[in-house]
């Protein structure tokens, strides 16, 4: 039981891409999967004595990466019966979640693809329910301007055509 | 042409269009119906991926259904009291639309019947239920099936917990859940406590909010029924009987609303009187009229139908409906068949033997009894059916001022008809004034109110109002009869007696109020009688804006063609 305790508030560092560091409390990290299954992988000493990196994501987009985790640290993990239920499933977001995506369309897209890429799947939930709240009630002109970036991305459109040819094409 | 490569290129911000497609799925899949086809709708990329199926179509028409700007209100069935807020009558239902399924439009709710308006599954659900606020069902493509061989199994696992839901809620509404008395304690159970009525309240409710409007899928207009064959069983059972039934089934008549409505005129021309008489009259006209024929209710209800005109081939309300004749003043309109309805047997003699021709009850009962129909007349009923067109078609077949003459005719009977239960209410009253309480052994004391007597009824050529005056629907001015001659010196204007007789109403009303004794107030204000003393203002004031009416549907029946023609066809109440 105490060995338990030690193990959720042991510090674990993270780096970003950037080279900036964050030490946060292992349960807190073990939010994302990605850092729960690297961990258990690589065994209790190595997290302790190294940092882990973060490739994927810079400094300020982990800091609020973090900052979520560390607010739903002791959230129980989502049921898969919620999961399927399509009938129940709503763009309801927690107050403070909602006042955590007020920020710069950038910033929520960077939060998403640190949360996908870290593989919290409530805050990507989180997101990707800010973003479809952001478009509801939207016209097509109004979500078009909201869905394509000003200069066109080819590297967006290429990721698009593989998804599609992979998902459509037999 | 620029050689562009993969490592020439930068990474852009991140956007909507730059995440990943598995990323672009969450999104839509947490988007409401509505904003998945906008969305869709965007750019040709988005539409690839999201692909919308006409499944996805009618969920976003059903969750339009619900927006006040597109879908008016959503009104609310309270099945344990089977209250309708707001109800039928409610104006607020004008601009109230309804889903169609079947041609994926959004349709004025006159266009559906009862049962696809309050059926627990296909009504609007209420704002907060699990209907109004479901997301899109939309999920990426996984291959052909993949998402209805997950819907198929989640869907049978829903339909289990429905049929337990539906279980409860039948229980709930009916109140069967009380458990039965002792043996030996009675047949009945012993009425609900308020706890248990509060429970099944609540249990209702929650079902309600549960289960409400989760099969609109299935809600279809009358026309997309008529097209799918719905109504085909008329035609079987005439068919079965040896009816000649080829043309029949391009006149269906669907059962509609039950509605409150003053009287025939605005049951047959509605909206007629709005906007000629001032609008507390209007108002008041409607308390006048009806308070006295039913107590406590301020109008009557009447059943609307729809029928298919066979001409246009749109829907209409009955009253739309009429049929040229020969003779132009009668009124042949649909009101001559009031009361012939599937269900009524007050005109159980008509079609028997005795009956040369068919008569104007013809068309109801040949739709809705084929008894009728078997027993003669089968051909000429068809053709008969077939002759009823709206009128918009009529116009067109007959021209606008024939329209105009049959409306103006049967405008004129409707407002007569008023006219004369509005000059029966006021005889009422004065009748019996007259009789109870100022005739000799009358309830009043005659002597104690000798000077009140001669104030209210002194001076006043009784008779003449009676036979005359409150009899007569125009605002001709007769002579003055009296003893069977002609008093031609008698300068009498209508709206003058009327004056006078409100004058001493208002003097028999103070005599009431301030004058006369406790007990004989009380004797003399009885429910009929207090009635009349309480709305003879309104009457009053309605009796010379309808005689104008009457006047005016009878000197320039022109007004009444534009007023039907220019109506929407579609807006039936």
């Amino acid at each position: 039981m105490a060995e338990n305790k030690d193990k959720a508030t042991q510090k674990i560092t993270l780096t970003s891409n950037d080279g900036s560091s964050i030490e946060v409390d292992r349960c807190v990290a073990e939010r994302s999967m990605l850092i729960k299954n690297l961990i258990d992988d690589l065994g209790d000493d190595s997290v302790a004595t190294q940092a882990i990196p973060i490739p994927n994501v810079n400094d300020p987009v982990l800091r609020k990466v973090v900052e979520w985790c560390e607010k739903h640290r002791s959230d129980p993990p989502q049921s898969t019966e919620e999961e399927n239920d399509s009938r129940k499933k709503t763009t309801d977001i927690e107050e403070w979640d909602q006042k955590f995506m007020q920020v710069d369309q950038e910033m929520l897209f960077e939060i998403i693809l640190a949360a996908n890429y870290l593989d919290i799947k409530a805050l990507l939930d989180v997101g990707c329910k800010t973003v479809a709240n952001m478009i509801k009630g939207k016209s097509p002109r109004r979500s078009a301007r909201r869905s394509t970036s000003r200069t066109t991305s080819p590297r967006g459109l290429l990721s698009l055509w593989s998804f599609f040819r992979v998902s459509f094409i037999p | 042409m620029a050689d562009v490569s993969l490592a020439t290129l930068t990474p852009s911000p991140a956007s909507l269009s730059t995440v990943p497609p598995e990323i672009l799925c969450l999104v839509i899949a947490n988007l409401d119906p509505i904003s998945l086809i906008n969305l869709a709708q965007t750019s040709t990329q988005l539409r690839i991926l999201i692909s919308p199926s006409r499944q996805h179509f009618v969920d976003r028409l059903l969750a339009l259904e619900l927006l006040p700007q597109h879908g008016g209100i959503v009104p609310i069935f309270h099945a344990r009291e089977n209250k309708l807020t707001p109800s039928w009558s409610d104006p607020s239902w004008a601009s109230s639309k309804y889903a169609c399924a079947g041609c994926l439009k959004l349709l004025p709710h006159m266009l559906f019947d009862n049962r696809s308006i309050l059926n627990l599954g296909l009504r609007k659900p209420p704002p907060g239920s699990l209907e109004a606020t479901k997301l899109t069902d939309w999920e990426p493509n996984y291959g052909p099936g993949a998402h209805w061989r997950r819907h198929r199994s989640e869907r049978l696992a829903q339909k289990q917990a429905e049929k337990v839901l539906r279980q409860k809620y039948n229980s709930a509404v009916n109140g069967l859940n009380r458990p039965a008395p002792p043996p030996g304690q009675g047949q009945w159970p012993t009425p609900p406590t308020a706890a248990q009525i509060a429970e099944d309240d609540a249990l209702a409710l929650s079902v309600e909010m549960t289960l409400c409007g989760n099969a609109r899928h299935k809600r279809f207009c009358n026309e997309c029924r008529f097209q799918r064959g719905d109504f085909a069983w008329q035609t079987k059972q005439l068919a079965a009987m040896g009816v000649p039934v080829a043309n029949y089934p391009e006149v269906p008549i669907v059962k509609s609303r039950m509605v409150h409505l003053p009287g025939n005129l605005d049951r047959f021309l509605p909206g007629l009187c709005g906007p000629l008489l001032p609008a507390d009259i209007t108002k008041e006209r409607h308390w006048a009229v009806m308070r006295s024929n039913q107590d406590e209710a301020t109008t009557s209800q009447m059943l609307l139908w729809t029928v298919r005109c066979p001409g246009c081939q749109k829907w209409h309300e009955w009253a739309a409906f009429r049929r040229f004749s020969e003779k132009p003043e009668r009124m042949d309109m649909v009101y001559s068949h009031m009361g012939s309805w599937p269900g009524d047997d007050s005109y159980g003699d008509w079609g028997s033997d005795e009956e040369d021709e068919p008569s104007d009850n013809f068309v109801s009962k040949s739709v809705w009894n084929p008894e009728m129909l078997a027993k003669g007349w089968a051909k000429s009923q068809v053709e008969f059916a077939k002759s009823f067109k709206c009128n918009r078609c009529l116009a067109a077949a007959q021209g606008r001022g024939q329209l105009a003459q049959q409306l103006g005719a049967a405008a004129a009977q409707l407002v007569e008809e008023e006219l004369m239960g509005l000059h029966a209410k006021l005889r009422f009253g004065w009748e019996m004034l007259d009789k109870d309480f100022f005739a000799p052994g009358g309830k009043l004391n005659r002597t104690k109110y000798e000077a009140v007597r001669q104030e209210v009824w002194g001076g006043i050529k009784w008779r003449w109002v009676y036979d005359q005056l409150l009899f007569d629907f125009n605002n001709t001015i007769r002579p003055l009869e009296m003893d069977g001659e002609k008093d031609e010196d008698a300068d009498i204007d209508s709206n003058k007696v009327l004056l006078d007789l409100g004058r001493r109403l208002r003097r028999f009303k103070a005599f009431i109020e301030d004058e006369a004794d406790e007990d004989d107030r009380e004797e003399i204000m009885q429910k009929w009688f207090k009635l009349w003393v309480e709305d003879y203002d309104i009457m009053e004031r309605t009796l010379q804006p309808m005689r104008d009416l009457l006047d005016k549907v009878k000197k320039e029946p022109g007004w009444l063609a534009d007023y039907v023609l220019e109506k929407d066809p579609y807006r039936i109440m």
